[in-house]
């Protein structure tokens, strides 16, 4: 354990929280503890969407700190349903709530109580204090805690499979959709924030953006023939996939991010496996197309020295990747707790890779200052140590605070694999033109 | 009106010039659920010392608070940037439990041997609060320890609002003043308070002072140093910008040093000038000193007259829509907007106080909304009803403006283009403009009359 954490490779719980919740159709989440955390939990994610985000939170006060949240929570609730109107409300614990040992169902059966007949939408929570896991794990915990509290079992629906989603951009979002779609799989995707996070001008004014999954379509979640569950990297007792599997035997396949060959092949394998179909056509082409991507620009990347960093999960797939094409990850560095990246640290590839977990921005930094690295690959924060060690940044993953169009970014399945692939090495070539003293207008 | 908030407990937090005679209801704790664009006491004290750039800032708790605030505001420093370093104590579950003072103290150790700050700020957030670990006593220590400040600050998110953590900053400064001897500090001298030198505003109302005479001692907090601040008690006069965070720490001072102050605004023509004068007019014993206010004024206006028009031209008859963090800044907005020739028809602020919204109540045309700790709901609601072409605030504003239609201009604590000054009123009507005039608003539909 590190005495002090300096520009922290995490974020905490209710972040992640926040941002299922936002995949769920007129939904509103309320953050249980003071008034702080769900101000700057919203503009942390404003920044990188740039879109329109209403957290509430309960806004502790001394009083409430003391005698605890409940009377703060119910009034919350309240004034959600007031000026929302909304379908579903997600509630979140902070840090306060915690330690104070607030009970969120108890409070909530005394909400339920109060309310008696009148109309209330469902409400859903989870615990989530950040001295107990980050944003990541938060993600998860509250994916898996939303399914476990809605997946209802009545009649198994054919070729219906789940896909428990990860941190995925809105681009993403929808790929895996239309990937999904050309298998003929009915799929229910959660948590699917790929309109809420990333929709157009509008019309009119919308209290709640439009989009999300519709809560009856995740009740419907337990009537699937088997889960995708991209909790590759988290533990068992955080994959929603795995808690179906055991209240109702559907069968989940925990699969990583699909960036790069081998991971997306894995990906489409399980498709075709489920849906009993040969994997498209279309997708066979854009697999050509990347491995004749690789092949024509293999020599600029070989041997080149990389470092990533960021959410365990894309961090263990952005590595393979690279190792695919060449490129040597010297340093795969994450927030996420220890063993995180275990999956790595068994891989004949990464023998060498100086593997980073529970790390700090600064930890990364230092590393980089004390070996050599061509290029980075992570999120935004990375920007200091690529501008001092004048070497690219290519921005994936959260937060992207400093460039627009992190919603459409796209780097999974083999045509998002692709795109991470051309940025990735055009951004060595340019640096290798800068470096040059003749001006060579071909590279 | 009838109905005009959603939810009844806010509806006297809002209220239309001269419609409605009654008070506004502010200074209260936010309404549960309410989601307001507050932050929290620790927001308070940050954006406060922050910018004090060779002072490491520990925030003491689990790691989201410092993890939100790492970097996030425009405050430059001309040598140091200790500031834009995020420091946690990052509490594990297990010190929840047993206490998080043996983590502050290593915490402590290992920051000021790495860097060797000239101060160290620990700020208790909202889990210190609970288990309340003796914080003062280790900063103490650690003090006696190095010889330098360890100043403990009270930011406990739960315990009042962002105005707390304010005075909990001012606190914490006021400590630190009269800790050094003050010799050779000419008569005309000042200290500059409530600026923190977003995108170097303060080296431009700096400059502006020494150009006509006198002499800063110390500028709080913007690209602030410890041992200036620790001279501060030397000045002759505090002037003071951001009165809702600094006007505490002028009445300390006031209290105990008898430095007078002043209060000022570096927002717009008027009022640039106008503080300029009655800094001038302090020290009247020097007369030269207003007679070089005067041709500084004179000068900045006429040399940037001509394209300031051209702006003008673009920008008359627009209607503003205003929601700051400080109401002062309110005021100096509708000075600026209207000699822009635009008009504001919604002008909020999330910590104002009485007097404040009186003052608003009276610069603000008739039929003006005002509206104290506004959420993003009541702020839509309002753009549309009052047709506003351009919303002036912060980031977390910014898309519910765009997506409604509307310009936006970030006149928040992350700008990057100064605003301050003859200069940064000149870039004030260009941002307006680059947003307004763009030609992309073709294609979205502005909407209007209501929301229901
Ligand atoms: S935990 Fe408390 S101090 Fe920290 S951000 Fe939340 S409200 Fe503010
Ligand atoms: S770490 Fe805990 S207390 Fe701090 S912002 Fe996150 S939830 Fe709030």
């Amino acid at each position: 354990m590190k005495d002090v954490t300096k520009n922290a490779c995490h974020l905490c719980a209710p972040l992640g929280a926040s941002l299922v919740y936002k995949g769920i159709q007129n939904c509103v989440s309320v953050l249980h503890g003071s008034q702080g955390c769900a101000t700057y939990i919203r503009r942390y994610l404003i920044g990188h969407f740039r879109e329109p985000i209403d957290i509430a939170s309960s806004s502790f006060t001394e009083h409430t700190a003391v005698f605890g949240g409940q009377e703060n929570m119910i009034q919350s609730i309240i004034n959600v349903i007031n000026t929302y109107s909304p379908d579903v409300i997600g509630v979140a614990t902070t840090c306060l709530s915690e330690t104070i040992g607030d009970d969120i169902s108890m409070i909530l059966k005394e909400f339920h109580k109060r309310r008696g007949e009148s109309k209330t939408p469902v409400i859903l929570y989870t615990s989530t204090p950040s001295y107990r896991g980050t944003h990541v794990t938060g993600f998860f915990k509250t994916l898996h805690d939303v399914i476990n509290q809605t997946a209802i079992q009545t009649e198994p629906v054919d070729r219906m499979i789940n896909i428990f989603s990860g941190l995925f951009s809105p681009a993403e979002i929808r790929s895996l959709k239309e990937i999904a779609a050309s298998f003929s799989l009915k799929t229910i995707l959660f948590p699917d924030y790929s309109d809420t996070l990333d929709g157009g001008n509008w019309n009119q004014y919308h209290p709640i953006p439009p989009g999300g999954t519709p809560i009856q379509i995740i009740n419907n979640c337990g009537n699937a023939q088997a889960s995708i569950d991209f909790s590759f990297c988290q533990k068992d007792e955080i994959s929603a996939g795995q808690s179906l599997f055991g209240k109702f035997g559907i069968p989940s396949y925990r699969t990583a991010y699909p960036i790069g060959i081998e991971l997306c092949d894995t990906f489409y394998d399980t498709l075709a496996t489920l849906s009993g179909m040969e994997i498209p056509k279309q997708f066979m082409r854009e697999r050509e197309r990347l491995i004749d991507g690789y092949v024509d620009a293999h020599k600029y990347l070989y041997g080149k020295r990389a470092v990533v960093f960021g959410d365990e999960n894309l961090v263990f797939s952005v590595s393979i990747f690279l190792a695919e094409i060449g490129i040597d990850v010297v340093c795969a560095a994450t927030g996420g707790p220890k063993d995180s990246l275990i999956g790595l640290k068994t891989k004949e590839a990464f023998a060498r890779t100086d593997i980073l977990e529970d790390c700090d921005y600064e930890d990364v930094e230092e590393w980089v200052i004390h070996n050599r690295a061509d290029i980075l690959v992570g999120s935004s924060r990375g920007n200091k140590i690529a501008r001092n060690a004048e070497i690219p940044l290519i921005r994936c993953g959260f937060p992207i605070h400093d460039r627009v169009g992190a919603a459409r970014q796209n780097f999974i399945g083999y045509k998002g694999t692709h795109n991470l692939f051309d940025q990735i090495t055009n951004a060595l070539i340019e640096q290798r033109q800068n470096s040059m003293s003749i001006n060579y207008g071909t590279m | 009106m009838e109905n005009r908030a959603l939810l009844k407990e806010r509806e006297n937090h809002i209220l239309i010039k001269e419609s409605d005679q009654t008070q506004i209801s502010c200074e209260k704790p936010t309404l549960a659920g309410a989601v307001s664009q507050r932050a929290c006491v620790f927001c308070g004290s940050r954006v406060v010392l922050y910018p004090i750039a060779d002072a490491v800032h520990l925030v003491h708790g689990p790691v989201g608070c410092a993890a939100y605030t790492w970097d996030i505001r425009g405050s430059l420093s001309s040598g140091p940037e200790l500031h834009r370093l995020s420091f946690s104590t990052d509490l594990s579950e297990q010190e929840v439990i047993h206490g998080g003072e043996k983590k502050l103290t290593a915490a402590l150790n290992k920051l000021i041997t790495t860097y060797r700050p000239k101060a160290a700020f620990v700020y208790s957030t909202c889990i210190i609060g609970i288990i309340g670990d003796d914080v003062d006593a280790i900063c103490k220590k650690i003090s006696n320890v190095y010889g330098i400040p360890v100043i403990p600050v009270d930011s406990v998110g739960f315990q009042g609002t962002k105005k707390d953590g304010y005075a909990a900053a001012c606190n914490a400064l006021f400590k630190i003043i009269g800790t050094e001897p003050v010799t050779n500090i000419p008569v005309c001298s000042i200290n500059i308070l409530g600026e923190f030198n977003l995108a170097g505003e303060a080296w431009i109302i700096k400059e502006y002072y020494q150009k006509i005479g006198i002499t800063i001692v110390s500028t709080l907090t913007g690209d602030g140093r410890i041992d200036e601040i620790s001279r501060a008690h030397g000045a002759s006069l505090n002037i003071v910008q951001c009165s809702g965070s600094m006007m505490q720490l002028a009445k300390l001072m006031k209290e105990k040093y008898g430095t007078p102050f002043l209060r000022v605004s570096y927002f717009g023509i008027e009022d640039v000038a106008l503080s300029l004068y009655n800094v001038a007019d302090f020290f009247s014993d020097y007369p030269e000193i207003k007679e070089n206010a005067k041709k500084l004024v004179y000068e900045e206006i006429t040399s940037r007259s001509k394209e300031l028009d051209l702006y003008k031209k673009k920008l008359a008859g627009k209607k503003a829509a205003i929601y700051v963090g400080e109401a002062f800044k309110a005021f100096s907005l509708i000075k600026s907007l209207r000699s822009l020739g635009m008009k504001v028809v919604l002008a909020g602020s999330q910590t104002g106080n009485t007097e404040d919204y009186e003052t608003l109540r009276e610069l603000c045309d008739p039929g003006t909304i005002i509206i104290d700790d506004a959420n993003p709901a009541e702020l839509s609601r309002f753009i549309i009803e009052k047709e506003a072409d351009l919303f002036i605030g912060g980031v977390k504003e910014r898309p519910m403006a765009m997506k409604l239609g509307i310009g936006f201009c970030d006149h928040n604590h992350e700008r990057q283009i100064p605003l301050a000054g003859f200069e940064g009123n000149l870039n004030f009507a260009k941002e307006i403009a680059s947003s307004l005039c763009s030609p992309v608003w073709r294609f979205t539909k502005k909407q209007s009359g209501g929301t229901k």
